[in-house]
């Protein structure tokens, strides 16, 4: 794991020359004040709209389509960002001042929505039966309720939730770049790609990066010491399912529910009215298509099986230690994607390493990148059955694999058939690393997207762009049927 | 587990070393090598003539392939910007070119400007750009102002600032956000026309003719010095020149081909107006400009 991370760095120090100095702009500083203060206001923003998302999907989950939305809204990531930021632009372009503050707000909050609403959801499902039937017998009033049982589960999200946010809007790109209107908004990532890949000047990269590294930890250390100093009486308290009634109340929420639903979804209604075109039909007899469909399903497949192995792993080997994993993952995600693919690209130079098949380099950095989400869906649940099967682990003298296999395994399927389906289909969405490391013969659905439109082909990018959604879907459904398939009876 | 996968990395390894064949590894850019670009007809017609294996590897971040840590490995690269070539090389040849221009539909736009000072005081006017830390072209923007206006660019520039929507990290978004209407102009290539014309017999797309000239840009395509194929590598530059490869470039890269003659540009590509070439002694340097274009969009 920490290998993972100081190995492109050696990539990129092997150019590094210490005796450079450092400019340190006007620019550069107006620049990380305004990344530091976007994506905190992005990060709150997301987790308010997201928490309130899932706590309406949650109670309202006696509904068919509650249940069908809070399944699907992690296809959500998988669109393209410059899909999605199309869909805003043509959804909300037209009623907004969108270049600006106000559209990046709205980019990241659409973007990064689904993601905190997904875990919070899983969370507030992740309550076992047992609780479940004690909690019948206990009538409180909805706002006590809440109080008692939904609040902690998602309070106790948020401090990770909130720095998983404000690091992805931080290192954001694409959505700060285009709805930021111009340079006057944009982040330091922005300036690592310039000074990496086209100035090939490795000093100041490294320098910004070494900024980024500071503010984000800074915020981590701030935001964490003062959230997880407060004690959560998570496990004690007692979840309540309320049956649904027509209320005014109940009527209301669930206008709320499907008014978040249509925002974050709009990219995907933009997709689906733009990519039934004439092309479709033209592409679905191509080779490029087919070819991409296989190799992302590879790509997707074994990405999502390797991140599942490492993050699980690491939560068996540091859970009593969460600080010390979690910082580790989450640096993952503010060293920019840009120095990290070319510190990986250098150092594979160095080691003779480019002859691996371009394939299994692609799986192993995309498993790495997907790393901290795949932790966020599956820790909260991990901790939370651990310390629930901590009692009868060590009464039946079950360790390791076997105690896996017996006792957590059954309460941990769910959230590992999640965090492996959203890892996926996160290794789908990459084009950092195919792009750095994928051939002619290995292009994956999003790239094949963005060369479409890097050839005047925005329809068919449009039809693509469809089709890998629908292969989403597909994926998704067949592995909660195929992996959901075995029961476990242990209860 | 292990050793299987082992034996298939083998396996790979020795499949490719016994194919007597010599390989010409091409670094080029995505657009050019995918399916639908002149890439594959190229390779193919080439394998024909030289018992050699053409392969390909492309990249689809622009800039990449200017820079040095990309570029090992490979025999020959294809698409460098002439502003980013370093000349070092012997071999090398420009294989196509183009003219920046802004592009408009004539069926939403009608005042069109035919300078940047007309453009500037359309204040109505929504011009999507590309950034010029990110994209050639958003930086060929700035190339072409300060030719036009050497001793005013910085004021020309915040003005023209003004009337941008957004800048966008490369031509693609740029060229997206225009073509779902969100803009009136986009920075492209006075050849676009050609594409939807061609492609979807849509004529309603029109690039602006600026009365100051247009800054042209050349594609080049090289042998790199430490290449082993030196004669190879020759070879392939000097079948990009035939006439009929040079037809199948301009048709698929919408550019204009570099030998150009009657035979190997397309119908609709001669008919379409070549606007006035800018004439300059040196290339301007990127980073001077772009500070200048920092300070002046930022503020």
């Amino acid at each position: 794991m920490t290998l993972a991370i100081l190995l492109p760095l050696i990539g990129i120090f092997s150019q590094y020359n210490i005796s450079a100095s450092f400019e340190f702009s006007n620019y550069t500083s107006s620049i990380i004040f305004f990344t530091v203060y976007q994506s905190l206001l992005s990060a709150l923003l997301s987790i308010v709209v997201g928490s309130l998302l899932a706590f309406l999907l949650n109670t309202y989950n006696n509904f068919y389509f509650v249940k069908i939305i809070a399944q699907t809204q992690s296809i959500l990531f998988v669109l393209p960002t410059i899909i999605t930021i199309f869909g805003i632009l043509s959804f909300y372009g037209n009623y907004f001042e969108i270049y600006g503050l106000t559209g990046i707000l709205i980019g990241h909050v659409i973007l990064n929505t689904p993601l905190v609403s997904r875990i919070i959801y899983q969370s507030l499902n992740d309550i076992s039966p047992n609780e479940k039937m004690l909690s019948r017998q206990m009538g409180l009033k909805k706002m006590s309720s809440f109080i008692a049982s939904e609040w902690p589960i998602i309070k106790k999200n948020i401090p990770s939730l909130f720095v998983l946010i404000t690091f992805i809007c931080f290192v954001s790109f694409t959505p700060v770049l285009i709805l930021g209107g111009g340079p006057k908004y944009s982040t330091l990532e922005v300036s690592i790609y310039y000074s990496v890949v086209f100035s090939n000047n490795f000093n100041t990269a490294l320098n910004l990066l070494f900024f980024q590294l500071i503010i984000c930890f800074s915020i981590y250390f701030i935001f964490f010491k003062n959230f997880r100093s407060q004690n959560f009486l998570i496990d004690d308290k007692r979840h309540i399912k309320t049956y649904f009634n027509l209320t005014l109340l109940n009527l209301f929420g669930l206008l709320i529910l499907l008014l978040i639903t249509l925002v974050i979804f709009s990219p995907i209604l933009f997709i689906i009215v733009k990519g039934i075109n004439k092309e479709l039909l033209y592409i679905l007899t191509s080779t490029y298509l087919w070819a991409a469909i296989y190799n992302t399903l590879i790509i997707c497949f074994f990405s999502g099986i390797a991140s599942i192995f490492i993050v699980y792993n690491l939560l068996v080997l540091t859970h009593k230690k969460t600080k010390i994993s979690e910082s580790l993952i989450y640096s993952l995600i503010i060293f920019s994607p840009a120095v990290m693919a070319v510190g990986y690209y250098i150092l594979l130079f160095k080691l003779n390493l480019m002859y691996l098949p371009n394939i299994i380099i692609v799986i192993i950095l995309n498993s790495f990148f997907v790393l901290p989400f795949t932790y966020n869906y599956l820790a909260p649940s991990f901790f939370r059955v651990i310390k629930e099967n901590d009692d009868i682990a060590n009464s039946l003298n079950l360790y390791g694999l076997s105690r896996f296999l017996t006792i957590d395994l059954p309460r941990l399927k769910k959230s590992l058939i999640t965090a492996f389906c959203v890892s996926s289909i996160l290794s789908a969405s990459d084009l950092v690393v195919i792009s750095f490391f994928g051939t002619n013969n290995l292009s994956t659905l999003t790239q094949t997207i963005y060369r479409l439109m890097g050839s005047y082909r925005m329809n068919e990018a449009y039809s693509v762009s469809l089709i890998l959604l629908i292969f989403c879907f597909i994926y998704f459904f067949l592995a909660h049927k195929i992996l959901e398939k075995n029961k476990w009876n242990i209860h | 587990m292990k050793t299987k996968i082992l034996s298939i990395i083998f396996i790979l390894i020795t499949i490719s070393s016994i194919s007597a064949k010599e390989v010409l590894v091409v670094g080029t850019y995505d657009s050019f090598s995918a399916e639908w670009g002149p890439g594959p007809v190229i390779e193919t017609e080439f394998e024909k003539i030289c018992n050699c294996d053409v392969q390909y590897v492309s990249t689809s971040q622009a800039g990449t392939l200017a820079n040095e840590i990309f570029l090992k490995d490979k025999d020959v690269i294809l698409g460098v910007e002439m502003h980013e070539f370093d000349y070092k090389s012997e071999n090398w040849n420009i294989y196509d070119y183009g003219y920046f221009s802004f592009i408009y539909n004539e069926e939403t736009l009608k005042d069109i400007p035919n300078s940047f000072e007309e453009l500037i005081n359309h204040k109505n006017l929504k011009i999507v750009v590309q950034d010029p830390r990110t994209s050639p072209v958003g930086l060929g923007l700035l190339r072409w102002m300060k030719l036009t206006h050497p001793d005013n660019f910085s004021s020309i520039l915040k003005k023209f600032n003004n009337n941008v929507l957004t800048y966008t990290p490369g031509w693609s978004e740029a060229y997206g956000i225009f073509l779902e209407g969100k803009a009136d102009l986009v920075l492209s290539y006075s050849t676009s026309p050609f594409y939807h014309q061609e492609y979807e017999d849509e004529y309603k797309y029109k690039a602006i003719e600026f009365t100051d000239g247009h800054l042209v840009t050349k594609e080049i395509v090289y042998v790199r010095p430490d290449s082993e194929k030196q004669n190879l590598g020759k070879e392939f530059i000097e079948f990009m020149m035939r006439d009929n490869i040079q037809k199948i470039i301009a048709q698929m890269n919408i550019m204009y081909p570099a030998r150009e003659n009657d035979n190997n540009i397309p119908d609709r590509m001669r008919e379409l107006k070549k606007p006035k070439e800018i004439k300059y002694d040196n290339f301007l340097e990127a980073e001077p400009l772009i500070k200048i274009w920092l300070e002046v969009a930022s503020s």
